[in-house]
């Protein structure tokens, strides 16, 4: 299954002697993953222009790209001590451009302990360093209340020392660095700047338990900014509120909703805050709310049991934002699994709710309609065909309890997807 | 539960008659210095958890080819997991550069002659392809 190259074009051909293979083989392997997948999402309501948009489904048309994902990696061993690894990964949701996923040196410092430096996977969650290797998983992508960072890679290095302490083995992985992309947040393109992205990972497994915990931080800086005509409509918005004009209001509703047509949402975001902060005197607001070097903190625990047969998965996470501007998150998931011979039956629910900050930071976010509370329940099966390749159906019904502050609504989403490597 | 285990193989692997499942040897180099090897030391080697022996010195899993018997019969009776859940605990471990897999072979006489001039390694055979060429520190 995952193949090295010359290893096997020694192999088969006239010699097939092990000494001769030895001296080819061995130093470069190239190894592939593969999902294709469809997906139907139907709306609860049907009439509403606002339905639920879910993992980048957002009408009901069968889809057949979100989900397919190809990856080819090129592991090279340099000498014993030394290794070099790319990872290139062209998705059906960035229009199958390349990224490179992965692209590091690694180090064994001794046999405990190794160092990475290039491109890595922020180690965020329980599954972030394969989250785009389906087949390492059951459910056809990561359920999107927990899994919902927009941005996944960084540019840096990291330390992994492993250790085994009777029964028990563990790993403590260290990461340090930077990322600087031009990144998608609620369908709007940021140039992003995380700086400091610093992070340590703890993971002990004993027999069929597995415990994970993981904290990250980072310095994020985006290039948002005030919109002048935004900040007036909106003034204007706020100062009729205030009078209970009702003409007024209405007005100014429609001269918000003409100016911020093509205004990036954050920036909309900003430019009302900044506006509420002129009209009830806190002039400083906006600089509470915008996206220049502000800090964001991540923790996140994972519980894993698996005897083979029965399988759990409950992973907690608490996003911390020092920027009004981004609400401050908790998430968790619970998963269950139980094997049947080549097919495996899983359930998961997840559910992911924003916190208000409190005093006039608050305010502002509850002006901004930022707010929401997802519930999520995925019913599914996973195949095993053959080695290396499992097809799996999904049902996923999504309730947006709360969405931008208001009641949301309901989907089902139904996937098929196929996962491969090689 | 072994019946029920070689029908699972059968359909993954055609080859597999449904009979009797083969005894595995885990073999080693008549040079190397462990007398014996317990089934935990073994699985940790072959799941790349240890890149030694237990006597400290460096160790080098070699496998059978996934779709002979031996590789089915070695997984079920050492590893305790089928290929298709190795298959995935490999992909979270290559994928994410953390280790490459191992070293394959596809006959028990390629076996025996790599594990015999190589003390650092560790491979299996059907029992009844041992030899003196090399020495057994399981058998299951």
């Amino acid at each position: 299954m995952f193949k090295k190259l010359s290893a096997s074009a020694v192999m088969f051909g006239l010699l097939g002697s092990a000494s001769i293979a030895n001296a080819v083989d061995e130093d470069l392997g190239i190894y592939g993953f593969l999902s294709v997948g469809a997906t139907v999402l139907d709306n609860e309501n049907e009439n509403n222009d606002n339905g639920v948009t879910l993992d980048g489904f957002d009408d009901e048309a069968g889809n057949f790209k979100q989900d397919t994902v190809f990856g080819l990696q090129i592991t090279k061993q340099i000498n014993d001590k030394t290794s070099a690894t790319g990872q290139l990964v062209s998705r059906g949701t960035s229009n199958y451009e390349t990224e490179s996923a992965w692209a590091f040196v690694s180090y064994a410092v001794n046999s405990e302990t190794d160092v990475r430096m290039g491109r890595l996977r922020i180690p965020f969650f329980y599954y972030s360093e394969f989250l785009e290797v389906g087949y390492a998983y059951n459910w056809i992508r990561t359920p999107s209340d927990v899994y919902s960072i927009p941005f996944s890679s960084f540019d840096g290095l990291d330390i992994t020392h492993r250790f085994s302490v009777g029964k028990m083995d563990g790993s403590i992985q260290a990461n340090y660095g930077r990322f600087t992309e031009t990144i998608d947040v609620f369908g709007s393109d940021y140039d992003a700047d995380l700086q400091n992205i610093l992070g340590v990972a703890l993971t002990l497994n004993h027999g069929d338990f597995g415990l994970r915990l993981a904290a990250q931080q980072a310095d994020i800086t985006f290039d948002n900014m005030v919109d002048a005509d935004v900040k007036l409509a909106y003034t204007d918005l706020i100062v009729a509120t205030q009078t209970g004009d009702q003409a007024a209001i209405a007005t100014a509703q429609a001269a918000v909703a003409v100016a911020s047509e093509d205004v990036r949402g954050l920036d909309v975001a900003l430019s009302a805050v900044d506006a509420y902060g002129a009209v009830t005197g806190n002039t400083n607001l906006s600089d509470e709310f915008d996206l220049d070097n502000k800090k964001a903190n991540f923790y996140d625990a994972a519980f894993t049991y698996n005897n083979g047969n029965y399988g759990l998965v409950v992973e907690a996470i608490q996003i911390d934002y020092e920027s009004g501007l981004l609400l401050d998150t908790q998430s968790y998931l619970v998963s269950g699994s139980k094997r049947f011979g080549d097919t495996t039956v899983h359930a998961t629910y997840s559910t992911a709710k924003d916190e208000l900050d409190s005093g006039v930071v608050g305010q502002g976010q509850e002006l901004l309609q930022l707010e929401g509370e997802d519930i999520s329940v995925i019913l599914g099966a996973r195949y095993d065909y053959a080695p290396g390749t499992a097809i799996k159906f999904e049902i996923e019904n999504h309730d947006e309890k709360i969405h931008n502050a208001q009641d949301g609504n309901s989907a089902m989403l139904y996937s098929v997807a196929v996962d491969m490597i090689f | 539960m072994k019946i029920k285990k070689t029908i699972a193989s059968g359909i993954l692997f055609a080859t597999v008659a449904v009979s009797v499942q083969a005894e595995i040897a885990v073999i080693v180099s008549r040079d190397n210095q462990n007398a014996k090897i317990n089934q935990d030391a073994i699985a940790r080697i072959f799941l790349a958890k240890s890149s030694s022996f237990p006597n400290d010195v460096d160790a080098v899993a070699v496998d059978m080819k996934k779709d002979s018997d031996e590789y089915g019969e070695f997984t079920d009776s050492f590893l305790d997991k089928t290929p298709n859940q190795l298959a995935t605990y490999w992909s979270r471990l290559i994928f994410t550069g953390r280790a490459r897999p191992n070293k394959e072979v596809s006959s028990a006489t390629e076996m025996k002659k790599l594990i015999a001039k190589n003390s650092n390694m560790i491979g299996y055979i059907d029992v009844k392809d041992v030899d003196t060429s090399v020495r057994v520190v399981s058998k299951k």
